[in-house]
């Protein structure tokens, strides 16, 4: 029993002792945890080291990714690294759209590095050829960040004619060609909007944008040079199948 | 005082998967005392092994208590008075003897000065002497065992419990390790083993405990078995006539005949000249004449009833028939 | 302690007559003489790979062989029996798992040793720069070899080489893993989960306070007292492990 006793004790102050020297590394930790998305390697190192479990690593970036983000949100950092984890991240798995999509909008949005988040998406592009969200979102950071209403148009219209492409692609490719001036086009392009969709608010709303758009067109041009707009636009046309609200 | 001193130990084990336990020894109780030879004997799980391990406080009791010398095993310094040599051991095969019987010293309490010597000592007891610069994983069984018997006698322990000290040796290598043990018991050591070999044990021990299914069935000393041979004499001899036969029946308490010999078993050794008598009478040749003893094998069989071999087999062993005269 | 010092002599013996040493020493001269040979490829980066590649090597060699090493050698001393010819002796069994300890970490600071040499010649052959904090790291490198030896001999007192190497694997992973795991439960977790996970924490080895290998490869600043907390840390993680060991091992029968 005494000897039960003097064990529980020994065991109890080696137990405080490691407590006390874990906190004491503490700081060290963190500093180290610090310096590990400081440097960590480049995503073809961390692939060769992954071995066949490169997904696996890229979970586990993306996780740390996150967290890192909702430090900068909280002001614990500048988000410097940011565009070195999301790269490694999609080396290791290039197909990890989402990863692509977050990390642009925050490289462009939050970090205002528009020109690195548009390679960064051209990375997916590459990678992701089918994708449409990534061609939509490029069209996005045309549009909101450059406000390079012809480059999003283009953008937004390539994407409306991918596979699986939602509706909303081909509207904010009208919506966005108006924008830029070219009303025969966006007239064109809600055109199709309103011939394709199966939702009638949106095919109401496409009709109303079309009256909308000749009105300005035939304030500009009195003596009705203009053709007609669907023979002026040479962009293929695609279903759309949604038929959501906007 | 006993040099060791097993008191009412009992010892059960539980199945892997099982809650059951399964009870091995049964309140086994039996001492050693000072200059004595004690074998221990007993069929495959009987358990010979786990008493020694108890013994050696490799495995505690589940009730009852060791002492050696007088103390509790609890008490580790005693173990530097302890030889002990494992069942089939296996030691470091990567360390040269050399390397594992100056480990083994140190392990004992031996230190620097004399250890060296020691070992030369000790490797030459065992015949390795030539062999301590040789790695352990190159060695035979036998010379395994001897490695380990000489581990076991290194720091001149008083006591040795010893675990099949002969198995796996040739002929030459049982006779040295018994010459070993001889020698020990010359010097006053105290030697506790367990064996199959019983003819060894014979020699050896002076006294025989015999275990079965965990309980100690029967203690036999050697005068004991002296005693019990009652003085009955063994003659064989060749080329008995009936005649001469019907003269010897009534000395005779058996008779076995194979082919042309005959073993006569004489029940009183005053009668042993007659029957001789009568034999040389009758022209036949006397090959040989020895006192016999109840030997331990025949105890242990008694002791430890053996499971009937099937009828088959029977046929390709069976003896020649003793006649009951 | 003589008889400590026996045990672990034995056991370093043992070790470093493994075939599985050689065969880590020789993987670790073929990782190290590659950087040298393939150096001219890395064209500005030379002196960096050669020190990225040497210290990972000695972490990830180190750390395999410790964790094979000890997990096969312990065990096969019980299973084989080699054990009874210590513990049949005078001899209390937590000294046979202090020697145990002493003598798997000595074999594989020697194995460190010998590759942090070989990582030094071929930094100094490439005509870089031997940095203290290279030499800091490869130190830290052996603390954290030493927690993992403690994680190993704690496991097998109890299990077998496999699950051992299993559990010291695992928990060399979650190790690393632990801190992630703790700032996910603080910032979303439940209070059940946050206690949870600030335990598991505290549990599992920080392997991270042994890592300087970010500063030795970027020549950056590293404080002694960093390697003074590092070293109290893994001594006070090591004691405890090898304590509790005690506890199992001591009550442990060999049937």
């Amino acid at each position: 029993m005494k000897r039960r006793t003097i064990e529980i004790v020994i065991a109890l102050l080696l137990l405080l002792f490691l407590y006390y020297s874990a906190l004491s590394v503490e700081d060290l930790s963190q500093k180290k945890h610090r310096l590990e998305v400081l440097y960590l390697p480049s995503g073809r190192f961390v692939k060769q080291i992954a071995l066949g479990y490169r997904n696996l690593a890229a979970d586990i970036l993306w996780f740390r990714t996150v967290q890192y983000y909702g430090s900068y949100r909280m002001g614990e950092n500048e988000l410097a690294l940011f565009n070195h984890l999301v790269d490694v991240i999609t080396d290791l798995d290039p197909q990890f759209v989402f990863a692509y999509l977050f990390g642009a909008l925050i490289i462009a949005e939050d970090l205002g590095y528009f020109k690195e988040g548009i390679r960064f998406l051209e990375k997916g592009i590459r990678n992701n050829p089918n994708d449409w969200w990534l061609m939509f979102e490029m069209g996005f950071l045309y549009y909101v960040d450059a406000r390079d209403y012809t480059e999003a148009m283009r953008y937004f219209d390539r994407a409306s004619r991918m596979p699986g492409a939602d509706g909303i692609a081909a509207r904010f490719a009208a919506f966005v060609a108006a924008k830029g001036g070219h009303a025969e086009t966006s007239i064109a392009m809600w055109e199709e909007v309103a011939r394709t969709s199966e939702n009638p608010h949106i095919r109401d709303l496409a009709e109303r944008y079309i009256e909308k758009l000749n009105g300005e067109l035939d304030a500009t041009d009195p003596v009705g040079e203009h053709e007609p707009a669907k023979q002026k636009t040479d962009l293929p046309r695609q279903a759309d199948q949604d038929s959501s609200v906007y | 005082m006993d040099v060791l001193r097993v008191e009412d130990v009992s010892k059960s084990f539980r199945g892997d998967m099982s809650f059951r336990s399964r009870e091995v020894l049964h309140g086994v109780s039996f001492s050693v005392g000072v200059g004595e030879i004690l074998g221990f004997l007993g069929p495959n799980g009987a358990g010979k092994t786990t008493t020694i391990k108890i013994i050696l406080g490799l495995l505690r009791p589940d009730g009852g208590h060791v002492e050696i010398f007088g103390n509790l095993i609890s008490d580790r310094s005693v173990m530097s008075h302890v030889g002990f040599l494992p069942e089939t051991p296996y030691f470091f095969p990567h360390l040269s003897l050399r390397e594992f019987l100056s480990f083994c010293g140190r392990m004992s309490g031996m230190h620097g000065g004399p250890l060296p010597g020691r070992i030369e000592q000790v490797a030459a007891m065992v015949g390795l002497q030539g062999r301590l610069g040789q790695r352990l994983k190159g060695f035979s069984k036998g010379m395994i065992q001897r490695a380990g018997l000489a581990q076991a006698i290194l720091h001149d322990p008083e006591l040795l419990i010893l675990d099949e000290p002969f198995s796996g040796l040739d002929p030459l290598g049982r006779i040295m390790v018994r010459d070993i043990l001889v020698d020990l018991r010359a010097r006053g050591k105290t030697i506790f083993f367990s064996s199959h070999i019983l003819p060894d044990m014979e020699v050896l021990c002076n006294r025989t405990c015999i275990i079965r299914d965990g309980r100690i069935v029967r203690t036999v000393s050697l005068d004991e078995l002296i005693r019990m041979g009652g003085g009955a004499v063994e003659v064989t001899a060749r080329g008995c006539s009936e005649t001469c036969f019907e003269k010897i029946d009534r000395y005779i308490e058996s008779k076995t005949i194979s082919g042309e010999e005959v073993f006569l078993v004489v029940g009183e050794q005053r009668n042993v000249r007659e029957v001789i008598r009568h034999i040389s009478a009758s022209d036949a040749e006397i090959i040989r004449v020895a006192s016999q003893h109840l030997s331990l094998e025949n105890i242990f069989l008694n002791e430890v009833k053996p499971p009937a071999i099937p009828e088959v087999m029977r046929s390709n062993r069976e003896k020649p028939t003793p006649v009951r005269s | 302690m003589t008889k400590v010092y026996s045990i672990a002599l034995n056991t370093f013996r043992e070790s470093i007559r493994q075939k599985l040493l050689c065969v880590s020493l020789v993987f670790g001269g073929i990782f190290l003489a590659s950087t040298y040979v393939l150096s001219p490829l890395a064209v500005g980066a030379r002196e960096k790979i050669m020190t990225d590649v040497g210290l990972a090597a000695i972490s990830i060699l180190g750390v395999l062989t410790a964790v094979l090493v000890g997990s096969t050698l312990v065990h096969k001393e019980v299973e084989k029996r080699a054990v009874f010819m210590v513990l049949t002796r005078p001899v209390p069994r937590y000294q046979y798992l202090l020697g145990k300890f002493a003598g798997i970490v000595a074999a594989i600071v020697l194995m460190i040793t010998v590759m942090a040499g070989l990582m030094a010649a071929t930094v100094a052959l490439g005509r870089g720069f031997l940095r203290p904090a290279m030499f800091a790291a490869v130190y830290l490198s052996t603390l954290e070899v030493a927690v993992i030896c403690a994680v190993v001999i704690f496991f097998s007192t109890f299990t077998t080489p496999i699950l051992t190497s299993f559990f010291t694997l695992c928990l060399f992973a979650a190790g690393s893993l632990s801190n992630d795991l703790r700032v996910f439960a603080e910032k979303f977790g439940g209070s059940f989960m946050k206690i949870a996970m600030e335990v598991f924490y505290y549990i599992l080895p920080n392997l991270r306070v042994f890592n300087l290998r970010h500063e030795a490869v970027h020549d950056l600043h590293f404080s002694i007292s960093d390697l003074f907390m590092a070293t109290v840390y893994a001594a006070a993680y090591c004691s405890v492990l090898l304590f509790f060991a005690h506890l199992v091992f001591r009550r442990r029968e060999f049937s």
